[in-house]
């Protein structure tokens, strides 16, 4: 276990923000460019790969209107050598084809990988926290986080 | 490039605490003496002098806000100029009647001035306001790849 330094811990956030503004842009190649080319994100099922896991995506957010999403805090737990640990808790401002609405509270459980001085995320799994309505009405979970 | 990015995520941080608490004098130093606030609509101001005065005429009617900048990216570094981007949400309560929840995102140019980054131009867009997400959400119009 290495504490990460103040350098590493905004490198890493960086990372998460620029994953956020990717997704509100709708943008490909900035939302692949935050994986490394062998990155797992697992939603449920894991998907591996950029070159799966970008038209998987691109997919995804074709059949969605308007998604703004907003990092709020996160973590860094570890840094060894060049793979870190760490967690970011999100905000999820969702209109859905079918007229559906919701804001989603999530935090995505991570593993990063640097290459060429650069932070990647390696895996990425998604964890909802709360999902409904913004007057809180909707359903919450129970944060679990691999040890 | 963390250094720059923390730098300029201070100044933006900065500039929703002046408007969260209304101190006027800590929002205008956030601006470079000639910065322009393209705030969405007819003769954005430029200058100090010129923002002052908006945002006298802004917060008059303003009986309540909360502004926090969530995430954000710095594009571009080039020597003390700089182009950035930040996500807020806002909840304001503008005169009696209008509670408004929204979010935002503002486009902006930042130059150094003896060390310390400013903005040279903000350009806000509205990308929700409503009601319990009742309301109208708008496509991130800077951006053609939706």
């Amino acid at each position: 276990m290495g504490k990460p330094t103040v350098e590493d811990y905004t490198a890493i956030r960086m990372v998460a923000e620029r994953y956020v503004d990717a997704v509100n842009r709708f943008d490909a190649e900035a939302w692949g460019q935050t994986w490394a080319p062998d990155g797992e994100w697992n939603v449920g099922e894991v998907h591996k790969g950029r070159e799966v896991m970008v038209p998987l995506w691109t997919n995804i957010m074709g059949s969605i209107p308007n998604v703004y999403m907003h990092v709020y805090s996160g973590v860094v737990d570890d840094v060894t050598g060049d793979t870190a640990r760490g967690r970011w808790y999100m905000g999820e401002f969702l209109n859905m084809a079918d007229g559906s609405r919701s804001m989603n509270s999530i935090c995505y459980v991570d593993t990063y990988t640097r290459i060429d001085g650069q932070w990647y995320i390696q895996t990425r799994e998604f964890q909802a926290l709360y999902r409904g309505p913004a007057d809180l009405s909707g359903e919450f979970a129970k944060i679990a986080v691999p040890v | 490039m963390p250094d720059e990015y923390t730098a300029i995520r201070q100044l933006c941080e900065r500039y929703v605490d002046a408007i969260n608490r209304r101190d006027a004098e800590a929002w205008i130093a956030t601006w470079a003496p000639d910065g322009v606030w393209e705030y969405g609509g007819d003769n954005p101001p430029r200058g100090r002098a010129e923002l002052a005065r908006f945002w006298e005429r802004a917060m008059a009617d303003m009986r309540a806000v909360v502004m926090l900048v969530n995430s954000g990216v710095v594009d571009s570094v080039n020597g003390d100029t700089a182009s950035a981007r930040w996500y807020h949400t806002e909840d304001v309560q503008i005169g009696e009647e209008t509670r408004m929840a929204g979010v935002t995102v503002y486009e902006d140019d930042l130059v150094r001035i003896d060390g310390e980054w400013l903005f040279a131009k903000r350009t806000h867009e509205l990308l929700y306001s409503g009601d319990d997400l009742h309301g109208d959400f708008y496509p991130y119009m800077a951006w053609e790849h939706h």
